[in-house]
């Protein structure tokens, strides 16, 4: 199972670095990698798994020696492109900056016991409920179940009979997990624990990673406590839900976007990168298809609100380019092996103008939102099946950001309006999700409280990983160069 | 509205650091007290390994390309809403893999489950049903007679 595990995770680092991704040399670049490998990896091998699933073998046989046939050339690939490629940017200054030695002794032992701690949470968790909670048995869990244990029949478990467990669901999970037991010949509880685990601190990874390379060791640091003290975030990983490798994908895409526009807005192999993960988005939870034009939409959007150059044609078909062939594969699911949507398929013309106009149902929304408040702050007891809630960070974190934003000297100017975009980037496009997220529980065909009760705090921790990434992006002093100098 | 230099803003950063740290490790370990409870808290099994446990025997009964109905304790068709019979709906579906089950009372074969295990007698799949086998802890498979 780890072996496997590994060989994915090989093949993510490699793959990303063929792309030779121009950011100064810094072990934070290298941290980003690694933190982005989770993501890549993962999405490479359950693509890979399905259309071998398909096309080739529904038995899987002969995948694992063509995945490791993949690994092979990809590292080729890679050395022979190494060879013929420019010097990556050199900087003196950081490409000496240790990470550990930047953030320094004492941040780092609390950067550390945090994580530990996260980590005793997350496994304790994870093993008091081995086959997580309730979406991971009726959904993601039980998916990969129809794929491994129906053999030539492997579209079984996409029947419409199955209408209550969402078999049009995306398969990133369902097919990797399924992919870990293949290989191990075990449906083994660790394969869906250890990829749950895997994402919830590769987001947190990625948070760190990127803005320590925007900003600094402060806003790196201040990210990965909003993060690890979110017990939510936590116990949702642990009961392995699809929402936290979601919103692994929403970050990295804007993460990656904010990236190219500071270091290499000349060179577009971080906007191939970005278009893929918000592609991996896609192939995770149907929530992608929506973040796909909104992340479109606020990029093109975002030079205008913050005054900066504008996106040029060939950035754009960058972006596309990286997206496409991840969804075409989508697309492919979605048409040819998915039955239709429930929410979807359940309307017509006359109940959505009907929805749409009735007063009752954004009231019940609005009351919705309201009640999360309830669930901020520390609670008094946790008991089993009951989250800990969103803790104290969803109040000190904007806080901090209005803070430092009033405080800001009077006569300062934004010295890189490249990251003001970026800030201006990741609010647009998480505000546009929460607009497509409302949209969405207006025209539900399902009861609407209990639609909002089962799953908005889910939807809003989609957006909590970037909303902690923008806040800290923009709340940063004027003038501060982050860990590496811009390409110039 | 005060504003500060950058030196000042760097100590506010700072400042912040240190709250957020102090913040993030309380709630870190309590969620490492709470969650280490729970699991010291935890049975010999969780409920979801007991519940695969009582529907071993459907797979070695039933084809893999089956398709069940399903019966509980509540009169059927159970509301939707209604947790109890979902919940158990959805753990047998979970443990029957790659066997489906659909809340149709009309199939030849009719999974029965009650939440009391020697409830079998109560269960009413229809008058064209027998029951084929006990399948033990409140299990069992009905299949309709000629």
């Amino acid at each position: 199972m780890f072996f496997s595990i590994a060989l994915s995770l090989a093949l993510g680092f490699l793959l990303q670095s063929f792309f030779r991704v121009r950011l100064p040399a810094s072990q934070w670049r290298l941290s980003l990698q690694l933190g982005l490998s989770i993501g890549w990896g993962v999405g490479i091998s359950s693509y890979a798994f399905f259309l071998w699933t398909a096309f080739i073998s529904p038995t899987g046989r002969g995948f694992l020696l063509f995945e490791a046939g993949l690994l092979l050339a990809a590292g080729i690939a890679l050395a022979v492109a190494t060879r013929r490629a420019r010097p990556p940017i050199e900087d003196q200054d950081s490409a000496s900056i240790s990470v550990l030695n930047e953030i320094g002794p004492i941040l780092l032992l609390g950067l550390a016991a945090a994580a530990g701690l996260s980590a005793v949470a997350f496994v304790s968790y994870a093993a008091h409920q081995p086959h997580g909670e309730w979406d991971a048995w009726a959904i993601w869990n039980q998916r990969a179940r129809f794929l491994v244990r129906s053999g030539e029949d492997w579209r079984r478990g996409f029947s419409v009979l199955l209408a209550d467990y969402h078999p049009d669901y995306p398969l990133l999970l369902p097919a990797m997990v399924a992919r870990i037991w293949r290989s191990a010949d075990s449906e083994t509880l660790l394969a869906p624990i250890a990829l749950s685990m895997l994402f919830t601190f590769g987001t947190v990874s990625v948070a760190f990673s990127a803005l320590g390379i925007l900003r600094g060791r402060w806003e790196a640091a201040l990210a990965v406590f909003a993060l690890l003290g979110t017990p939510f975030f936590i116990y949702q990983g642990a009961w392995q839900y699809a929402d936290v490798p979601f919103s692994f994908f929403l970050l990295s895409t804007l993460a990656l976007l904010c990236l190219h526009d500071h270091f290499s807005p000349r060179h577009h192999r971080l906007l191939i990168l970005a278009g893929a993960s918000a592609a991996l988005a896609a192939w995770t939870k149907n929530e992608g298809l929506l973040f796909l034009p909104a992340v479109a939409l606020a990029w093109c959007a975002s030079p205008w609100l913050s005054g900066t150059k504008r996106r040029s044609l060939r950035e754009a078909i960058s972006f596309a380019a990286g997206a496409l062939p991840g969804l075409l594969i989508t697309l492919y699911f979605k048409l040819e092996v998915a039955p239709p949507n429930d929410l979807i398929a359940a309307q017509g013309l006359a109940v959505t103008i009907e929805h749409l106009s009735d007063p009752s149902r954004y009231l019940e929304i609005a009351r919705g939102f309201l009640s999360q408040a309830s669930l901020i702050g520390f609670s008094s007891e946790a008991t089993p099946g009951r989250f800990d809630g969103w803790g104290i960070f969803p109040v000190v974190l904007p806080v901090y950001w209005l803070a430092m934003r009033v405080s800001r000297p009077a006569r300062a100017q934004e010295s890189d309006q490249a990251k003001a975009s970026g800030a201006v980037l990741a609010f647009l496009a998480a505000a546009l999700m929460l607009a497509g997220y409302i949209l969405a529980y207006l025209l539900t065909p399902y009861p609407l409280a209990w639609h909002l009760d089962t799953s908005l705090s889910r939807l809003l921790l989609h957006l909590w990983p970037t909303l902690v990434f923008a806040l800290l992006l923009d709340s940063a002093r004027p003038g501060e160069a982050g860990a590496s100098r811009a390409d110039s | 509205m005060v504003h500060l230099d950058n030196q000042a803003q760097s100590k506010l950063t700072r400042a912040a650091v240190i709250v957020f740290a102090i913040l993030a490790l309380l709630s870190t370990g309590r969620q490492a007290f709470v969650a280490s409870r729970l699991y010291r808290q935890r049975g010999p099994v969780d409920i979801i390994t007991l519940n695969e446990r009582r529907f071993l025997g459907l797979r070695d009964v039933l084809p893999p390309d089956a398709v069940v109905g399903f019966i509980s304790d509540k009169p059927y068709p159970a509301p939707f809403d209604d947790p109890v019979v979902y919940t158990d709906l959805t753990w047998a579906q979970y443990a029957a893999v790659p066997i489906i089950i659909v809340r149709d009372p009309e199939q030849e074969w009719i999974l029965g489950v009650s939440r009391d295990p020697d409830g079998i007698a109560a269960l009413s799949p229809g008058p064209s049903h027998r029951l084929i086998e006990d399948l033990g802890g409140g299990v069992a498979l009905f299949r309709r007679v000629p």
